[in-house]
């Protein structure tokens, strides 16, 4: 089938109009793609939000601004703490498609260590 | 009125449906179905009915402002003239153009690409459901409460809680943000289906330029639906909880949902027009019996319009208080887009040039888009220089420009697509008379009633008003009146047309699956196709595949079938868009315990369905065998 993209208009001969011994195809072969493009579209309603974050940040209307309610020394820490374990999530799953089961375990240990800090951070 | 029209006709229609014991058949076979081609025929029919619903209010509009002069009130209170206004325009683009694309596309793009249906069918049937969910919303809004009053895109501090305190923006949101899911996830699915599904050798430039501009249309959905789902979420927080995000006052900015709801807006208007200029271009090298005239460049031309249509949302509001330096940049980029627009006009031209053009009613819906959108591109670039717009903004010269792209170029293509595919969906042509009275009386009632609306705008009236004090503005308006009861006749041809060729289908019936000479892989099959579409794959060598096939002389092989595997029918889409709508009327009515009880139903059954194993099954091979037979013999019967 692959030769088939080779073929032009020139041909003189009639060549094959029809795939006559075509293999199955794996039901879900587009799941991956369509769930990607699905996901990207999301992103995009996190791009709005965030502009309009940007936008409105400063509009107070004279009320307390964020930094005299809240008290967050370690903000940055905690949010990469769940960054982190959402990637070593990530690599739980590569293990899993894998089929290494100690590897799946370690970076699921790894994972709840993570979240043990979120937590333990949170509770500060 | 309207209510009284609309619930007769659903009482009718309920009735008959009962007295036929229709319902269990359109459950099975309809409602239920994950078969593209039904799918695509549902969307149209649903947006048919809704033509229907925004044509009367557009009569109503056309009546109240012919009559409104000297004194008069004419015959719609002011709370009710508003929320025709609205409901027209929120119909008209979400309920009418969109399903019409979306069925069109559902109908004609997988059998484009050689492929048995969408790369998802369940979705498929989900998001039909949702448009219609969203459907469901809005008619009730006839008969419980009241719509919107505040203009087809809401525009806040008017849509915010303090100065619409009703339901009427309730509906709205909600009606468009369940149809909306659906229309997001038709563009996940097609994107999948035209990169994923399409026939061996078919490269991206040997696909028709239908499936080309409905590939562009979906990275527009899928790349600007999301920016309009989060914006009427801002605002459903202003209205429920208090937020002050677009709100006058307490650090609100109403320019932020100017700006985001026309980052959709604007992409919105090319989702709908591209996939007409697929159909044109389709057309068009059809009924010349030619291959389309500089195919790449129309590639390309698609391409930079689809790219274009993110960078001039600003053009809608040149006059709110951007500096003259932003202004220049958006009307630059505006009047860009009329290049690759303009190139494609003349592929057209050029491919209708020393071509046999057969004037089937489907080429005459182009010859009039030609002309008509041609004079609707030539107003939008004079709006597009912002002094001109300054003078000309929010007037009845915008509304007959918008009027003018969107029915001149969305519209007569959707008829052209309807009266060229009809055949294919349904074994039989359209009946060409009816199809002809509907076109002239159209096309000469568009003209009728917009060419006025220039001539106001440019004297200076504005938009949406009701009544009027200069009596000498009176006469424009009646002829504009007059133009939309031509339209009127042109609809009522239209309904006639479908009547009379289900009668005469006999003598209309298409045996051949090819009844135009078509060129793309959609003609090499039955008409109406089987379920499985094509029992083997086609190979693609070419651009215009049919046409290369027939030309080199093709056989359909008789024998080798094999079973098709084939996903099955499920009432899931139904009920879990039911849900949502459900949902949806008991937010807008502050019902809370019914719109947690619906929410966690929907979750509920959409967990449920993830767990129904029984989702294919396979058509025998004698069955394919016997229906590849079939067809066969009626071509034999034929030659």
């Amino acid at each position: 089938m692959a030769n088939v993209a080779a073929l032009t208009d020139n041909d003189t001969e009639a060549p094959v109009f029809f795939a006559l011994d075509e293999h199955e195809h794996e039901p879900g072969g587009s799941t991956m793609l369509g769930f990607w493009i699905y996901l990207m579209s999301d992103c995009l309603i996190f791009a709005v939000l965030f502009a309009t974050y940007g936008v409105l940040a400063g509009a107070y209307a004279a009320g307390p601004r964020p930094d005299e309610i809240f008290e967050l020394p370690l903000l940055a820490a905690n949010t990469a703490m769940l960054l982190f374990s959402s990637i070593t999530y990530g690599f739980a799953m590569i293990a899993m498609q894998n089929r290494r089961k100690e590897a799946v375990l370690l970076w699921m240990a790894v994972t709840a260590l993570f979240g043990v800090l979120f937590v333990g951070i949170e509770a500060l | 009125m309207t209510f009284a029209v609309v619930a007769l006709g659903g009482l009718a229609l309920v009735g008959a449906l009962t007295y036929y014991k229709l319902w269990g058949y359109l459950w099975k076979e309809w409602f239920t179905s994950v078969d593209h081609k039904r799918i695509g025929i549902m969307y149209i029919v649903l947006a048919i009915i809704m033509l229907l619903r925004g044509f009367a209010d557009a009569l109503m509009m056309r009546a109240q402002q012919a009559m409104a002069f000297n004194g008069s009130e004419g015959f719609l209170p002011a709370h009710h003239y508003d929320q025709v206004f609205t409901a027209h325009g929120t119909i008209m683009i979400f309920f009418v153009a969109m399903p019409l694309i979306v069925g069109i596309m559902n109908i004609v793009v997988p059998l484009q690409i050689g492929a048995r249906d969408v790369a998802f069918p369940f979705l498929n049937n989900f998001s039909f459901w949702m448009t219609a969910g969203g459907v469901t919303l809005i008619m009730l809004s006839l008969f419980l409460g009241e719509f919107a009053r505040t203009g087809w895109l809401a525009f806040p501090p008017l849509s915010d809680a303090s100065n619409s305190p009703g339901v009427g923006v309730d509906y709205y949101i909600w009606g468009l943000q369940i149809a909306g899911v659906g229309t997001l996830l038709s563009g996940v699915n097609f994107l999948a289906t035209i990169v994923k599904m399409r026939a061996p050798g078919m490269t991206m430039m040997r696909m028709p330029i239908f499936t080309w501009t409905s590939l562009c249309t979906n990275i527009l959905i899928v790349a600007s639906f999301p920016v309009l789902t989060a914006v009427l979420t801002l605002l459903s927080l202003d209205r429920y909880v208090g937020t002050h995000f677009f709100t006058n006052d307490l650090g609100g900015n109403s320019m932020m949902y100017f700006n985001l709801i026309w980052i959709w807006g604007h992409p919105e208007v090319y989702i709908l027009v591209l996939p007409a200029f697929g159909v044109y271009s389709e057309v068009t090298s059809t009924f010349s019996g030619k291959r389309l005239f500089g195919y790449t460049s129309m590639v390309y031309a698609t391409v930079v319009i689809t790219i274009l249509a993110y960078l001039v949302w600003l053009h809608h509001f040149f006059t709110m208080g951007n500096g003259a330096s932003v202004n220049s940049f958006f009307g630059i980029t505006t009047m860009i887009i009329s290049i690759p627009t303009g190139a494609k006009i003349f592929n057209w031209l050029f491919t209708m040039y020393r071509g046999r053009v057969r004037f089937e009613v489907p080429m005459l819906w182009t010859i009039a888009f030609l002309v008509t959108f041609t004079i609707g591109g030539m107003t939008g670039v004079l709006l597009a220089v912002p002094p001109v717009d300054f003078v000309t903004h929010n007037s009845l010269f915008l509304v007959a420009h918008f009027h003018n792209v969107i029915i001149g170029g969305v519209l007569f293509g959707m008829f052209a697509a309807i009266n060229y595919w009809f055949p294919k969906a349904f074994g039989f042509k359209l009946d060409p008379f009816w199809g002809k009275v509907s076109f002239w009386f159209w096309v000469v009632g568009f003209y009728a009633a917009f060419m006025p609306l220039y001539v106001l705008g440019l004297m200076g009236v504005t938009r949406r008003l009701r009544e009027f004090d200069d009596a000498s503005l009176q006469i424009w308006f009646v002829i504009a009146a007059f133009g939309a009861v031509l339209i009127a006749i042109g609809i009522a041809a239209f309904l006639v047309q479908i009547f009379v060729s289900v009668r005469r289908r006999e003598e209309l019936a298409d045996t051949t699956g090819d009844p135009w000479d078509g060129r793309t892989l959609e003609w090499a099959t039955s008409s109406p196709p089987p379920h499985y579409n094509f029992a083997f794959t086609p190979m693609v060598h070419g651009l215009d595949a049919y046409t290369d096939m027939k030309r080199r002389g093709f056989s359909r092989p008789m024998e080798g079938f094999k079973p098709i595997h084939m996903p099955r029918n499920t009432g899931a889409g139904v009920i879990i868009a039911g849900l949502a709508t459900v949902c949806g009327f008991a937010l807008i009515w502050y019902i809370w315990w019914l719109a947690a009880l619906s929410f966690v139903a929907l979750i509920a059954t959409a967990i449920a369905h993830t767990f129904n194993y029984d989702r294919d099954y396979y058509i025998p091979a004698e069955e394919v065998a016997a229906s590849e037979r079939s067809f066969a013999d009626a071509l034999a019967a034929r030659s």
